[in-house]
């Protein structure tokens, strides 16, 4: 047993799971942030985004580091490609929870101040839900799990297109809501580009897992 | 299989060298393109099983290595095919190496012969107490070549196929094969084993003896022969493998046995990017072994 790259594998792994753990609290916040409308809560947001960009270059260096030295194969190999990917994809998720933030804090100072649609609300529970999913499918290594994305991002793409209806009719019937409306049209397709993110980490998984390439985001 | 198709095999393999005029035969389910087919080949020491049913077909113009721990038969299985264990008392084999269909161990086959078709590269380099030429020369004149120029042309070609060629051209008749460096010595060897025009050439960790420069010179070797040769090396160093192969097997001990058993194989990249039994994927990430 090789001991030193087990602990340098566990390490990598630890770091994977801290930057989504970040991600997942940034999101969450942003979505209180926008709906509580808490400028400061937003702007903490914005402040953690850079320990996430932090932590994605440490594990990439980490991962450079054993792989030189290391020289991993199998699924230690597909592993390590794996959560290069995936760190890759939480720091993208995590700047788009840092872009909701950062409209929030703009939304904020509109007049008038627009009601939050409840879709935005619900898009943002389940791309919460679709984060986590992901980083479960990777920790347990379940496909299953992985591939169960793919029905949320649907629904998440669905409710999409009912929260844009929405905010252009409430532009329409009131068009000093321009402004607002239009930061919330950024902040929905935020939402739905983060989801599809996660749908990409379960994609990573199910390569990390049998080897196999899978679609889950058509 | 037709008479004309049975000759034309048999003329390619010098078949009627190894075993006189005895009819060979070949079942309808034989691989095309395996060189040596090993069928539930069992090895014994005396009563010790050392490897139990392997089964595989090392193909023709191909790479092959074979890994595994220490004592799990990888040696004892590469020294079977041509028979290198003829001398040791007890060893005997079951099963069949079939080498261009014909079983080595058939009675009938020649193992001076078969070696003739089958060269051997040892961890060590050995070269002779003799000249570079002398080295390289030494198999032909064996094998009953008189023309000197010929001989020559042999050597000359021989070197330039082992990569030693612009190294030694100066000094061929002045310095020994002893005194060359290790990484010199085991292409020496190797040009030797090549001199002879073998179709197979088996090597027994050829580059364990030897640092990384010259481990990686002899690596490039085995990359430039493989389109004329069917090469089966054993290493114990998987990354070489993975670098220089393009088939691998992998072998265990049975620890209820001690017996060697074939584990798993297949495509090289396969192997080392996923592979299919959990004890290859063990071995090969260094969880044991």
């Amino acid at each position: 047993m090789r001991h030193r790259y087990a602990r340098q594998l566990q390490n990598v792994h630890d770091d994977l799971l801290r930057i989504g753990s970040r991600v997942e609290h940034g999101l969450a916040d942003a979505m209180r942030a926008l709906t509580t409308a808490d400028a400061e809560l937003a702007t903490n947001v914005v402040a953690g985004d850079r320990e996430i960009d932090r932590t994605h270059v440490a594990i990439d260096e980490q991962i450079f580091e054993l792989i030189a030295t290391q020289q991993p194969v199998a699924s230690d190999l597909r592993t390590l490609l794996a959560t290069s990917a995936i760190a890759s994809e939480l720091e993208r998720a995590g700047d788009y929870a840092k872009g909701i933030a950062k409209r929030v804090t703009v939304l904020l100072n509109q007049t008038p101040i627009v009601p939050i649609p409840a879709t935005i609300g619900r898009m943002g529970e389940l791309s919460h839900q679709m984060l986590t999913q992901s980083l479960d499918a990777f920790v347990k290594r379940d496909i299953a799990v992985a591939r169960g994305l793919a029905d949320i991002d649907a629904q998440v793409d669905d409710l999409e297109d009912e929260a844009n209806a929405q905010i252009r009719d409430m532009i329409k019937h009131d068009v000093a809501t321009l402004e607002s409306g239009l930061i919330l049209l950024e902040i929905t397709y935020m939402l739905e580009r983060l989801a599809d993110r996660t749908t990409n980490i379960g994609e990573r998984v199910i390569f990390m897992i049998n080897n196999t390439t899978e679609a889950l985001n058509q | 299989m037709t008479m004309r198709s049975a000759m034309t095999l048999s003329r390619s393999i010098g078949f009627a060298d190894l075993v006189g005029t005895r009819t060979r035969t070949r079942s309808a389910t034989d691989s095309v393109n395996a060189k040596i087919e090993v069928r539930n080949f069992s090895f014994f020491y005396g009563n010790f099983k050392a490897i139990n049913t392997v089964s595989m077909d090392i193909p023709a113009n191909h790479v092959t290595a074979i890994i595994g721990p220490s004592g799990c038969g990888k040696s004892t299985l590469l020294r079977a095919i041509n028979r290198m264990h003829d001398a040791t008392i007890g060893a005997h084999a079951e099963g069949e190496m079939r080498f261009d269909g014909v079983n080595v161990y058939d009675p009938a086959v020649d193992s001076v012969l078969l070696r003739r078709r089958v060269g051997m590269v040892f961890q060590r380099p050995n070269p002779f107490q003799l000249t570079i030429f002398d080295n390289v020369a030494y198999g032909l004149r064996v094998n009953g070549m008189r023309d000197k120029k010929l001989i020559a042309q042999k050597v000359e070609e021989s070197l330039k196929r082992a990569a030693l060629w612009d190294e030694v051209k100066d000094r061929l008749f002045k310095s020994l094969g002893t005194a060359l460096s290790g990484g010199q010595q085991q292409r020496l060897c190797i040009a030797r084993a090549i001199a002879s025009d073998p179709e197979v050439i088996l090597m027994d960790e050829p580059c364990s003896a030897l640092d990384p420069i010259a481990s990686l010179k002899i690596e490039d070797l085995i990359d430039d022969l493989r389109d004329q040769f069917t090469i089966v090396i054993v290493t114990h160093n998987m990354q070489q493998a993975a670098r220089v192969s393009d088939m691998t097997a992998f072998m265990l001990m049975n620890r209820a046995t001690r017996a060697g058993e074939l584990i798993e194989f297949d495509q090289t990249d396969k192997m080392f990017t996923a592979p299919s039994d959990q004890r290859t994927e063990d071995y090969i990430s260094g969880q044991f072994g």
